[in-house]
């Protein structure tokens, strides 16, 4: 036993600015990864939920881009990680004829647009569980559906989605290890370089798994304080009522709105 | 009722899984000498190898494969598999590195594996039509049995941590390269290739894979493709690849060459072109002492 954390502490100390590497490698993909999966993914919400137009060329547009978003969804949601980095990666090289796609920016093209799928399903479902009187009011009051979605019904989506999105970050960090397949040097690449070298597979992925728990944790952790900012102040001030113009009603959070 | 039944139902499949995975017993092979003593032993080889093949000469043998030839050892020293098949130099690392494992010194065609030299022998892999073949060819003629057999031994002692006055295989490097030799391994398969941490040993090259600085790959494959590239006149940049992504490596023209300490197995020789062999070993199979 005492030997064994021995030879773990032996594996930390020797390989230090490795696991260093491979960690800023996760973290860089990971994080990279996701916010680009949630760009897609608010983009790709955006489009889907527009009302179709009553022109037809512009329906008929409408029609073949939500039908390519929905096959873009389904095929990268359907099929592994690993799979996608060997075709795209291998595929990119025999189209080219030889030329490799840069190693790290193809590990965040791939969990890019992987996580753009879940994404996709994640914020459609974040726009759908918005009240329907929302959109209804916000045509009402004559806003465009960039407009009801860039000032109504998005800002309520982030924060709704905001634990699912912590999520994906999480299974992202802990999915890059996919990536050794086409030998991006991220953190489970150089835990199979030390395994080889030292000869102790079982305490190299001790030292390995204990990294990636503790990233996973500190990303969740700090997620949580976020969504905590994100449920704004303790009370919120509402200026002027009926009878004054220059009143000023504080009112304390989950407590109906008073009626003045 | 219904609880009843799934809960037995449930039972039932743990205990499936449990007898897939129990009922074999370890086996000691420190006194076999020729495949039939191996019979009924848990063996192991690396998947999509010849050695992997090769396990079904085995009489009665409950053979297994992994994807990763250091896992095989892992496996080895957690007590699931008796022994797992390698090539000679690989077990003289291995046993020179962990005092409690040994190998069966089995000879091909003789005592141990039925195989033939494109079975065994290891290749330079190149893209079909590729016209450095014949360049390559006289080149690895020039060396002789002596020197390799030398190589690889000083590469062995030299992966075990052993320090080499002077290798046996040297060339002198083209002060004017013209143009590059990609050359594409595993950097994963001490002696033929493997990497080195930190500190480079004798005759190591850098690594040129993205993200990979300062780590540096070594080994009998290493050296037999700086020889080709100083006599080629060419610079030689090594890229670490899977196993799985050599072919597709090379195919695509990612890298010129494969020297990987790959075999020019039939199969292989449909997808690419191989040179001669440049080094031929017995496979024998590695073991836990009692």
């Amino acid at each position: 036993m005492l030997e064994f954390f021995r030879d773990v502490i032996e594996i930390v100390t020797e390989h230090y600015p490795f696991l260093l590497r491979g960690v800023g490698y996760t973290m860089l993909i990971a994080m990279t990864g996701t916010v680009a999966g949630l760009l897609i993914g608010l983009a790709t919400g955006v489009i889907r939920t527009c009302p179709l137009s009553k022109k037809g060329f512009v329906r008929f547009l409408q029609r073949v881009f939500n039908g390519i978003i929905t096959a873009y969804v389904e095929v990268f949601r359907g099929t592994p990680m690993m799979v996608q980095a060997m075709v795209i990666y291998w595929g990119y090289a025999f189209a080219t004829g030889g030329s490799q796609l840069p190693l790290v920016p193809s590990g965040i093209l791939i969990v890019s647009i992987n996580t753009g799928a879940y994404m996709a399903e994640i914020v459609r479902g974040g726009i759908i569980s918005v009240d329907k009187g929302q959109f209804e009011g916000a045509s009402a009051v004559g806003m465009t559906h960039w407009q009801t979605m860039r000032y109504i019904v998005l800002p309520q989506v982030l924060r709704n989605i905001l634990p699912s999105v912590a999520n994906e970050f999480v299974i992202n960090i802990k999915d890059t290890s996919v990536l050794n397949v086409i030998g991006i040097t991220e953190l489970y690449y150089f835990a199979g370089i030390i395994k080889r070298e030292s000869f102790q597979t079982f305490q190299t992925y001790f030292v390995v798994c204990i990294i990636y728990f503790i990233l996973t944790y500190s990303v969740t952790r700090i997620l949580r304080l976020i969504e905590q900012r994100m449920e704004g102040h303790e009370s919120f001030v509402i200026c002027g009522s009926q009878s004054d113009p220059h009143a000023e009603i504080r009112v304390p959070k989950q407590q109906e709105v008073p009626h003045d | 009722m219904k609880k009843i039944v799934c809960i037995a139902l449930a039972l039932m499949m743990v205990l499936g899984l449990c007898a897939c995975s129990g009922g074999t017993t370890a086996m000691d092979l420190s006194a076999a000498n020729n495949l039939k003593d191996l019979s009924g032993a848990r063996i192991a080889a690396q998947s999509g190898t010849f050695h992997a093949d090769a396990m079904s000469q085995i009489p009665e043998v409950k053979s297994s494969t992994l994807p990763e030839f250091a896992d095989l050892l892992t496996a080895l020293q957690s007590g699931t598999i008796d022994g797992y098949i390698a090539e000679e130099p690989t077990a003289i690392e291995v046993c020179l590195g962990d005092s409690s494992l040994d190998y069966i010194h089995l000879v091909n065609n003789d005592t141990g594996f039925t195989a033939t030299d494109a079975d065994v022998g290891i290749a330079v892999g190149l893209n079909t039509g590729n016209p450095l073949k014949d360049q390559i060819n006289t080149i690895l003629a020039e060396i002789s049995t002596e020197t390799r057999m030398q190589l690889m031994d000083q590469m062995v002692h030299i992966s075990a941590g052993e320090t080499v006055a002077e290798l046996a295989l040297t060339s002198i490097a083209p002060i004017e390269p013209e143009g590059t030799l990609k050359v594409g391994m595993e950097c994963a398969y001490a002696p033929f290739n493997w990497t080195d941490m930190s500190s480079p040993s004798l005759g190591a090259v850098p690594i040129s894979s993205q993200g990979s600085e300062g780590m540096y790959a070594n080994g009998y494959d290493v050296q037999i493709a700086q020889y080709i590239a100083n006599k080629l006149n060419m610079k030689l940049e090594i890229y670490a690849i899977t196993w799985d992504g050599l072919l597709p490596a090379v195919q695509s023209g990612s890298v010129d060459a494969i020297i990987a300490g790959m075999s020019p197995t039939a199969e292989r020789e449909e997808e690419i072109d191989f040179t001669d062999v440049y080094y031929s070993s017995n496979l024998v199979v590695i073991y836990k002492k009692k």
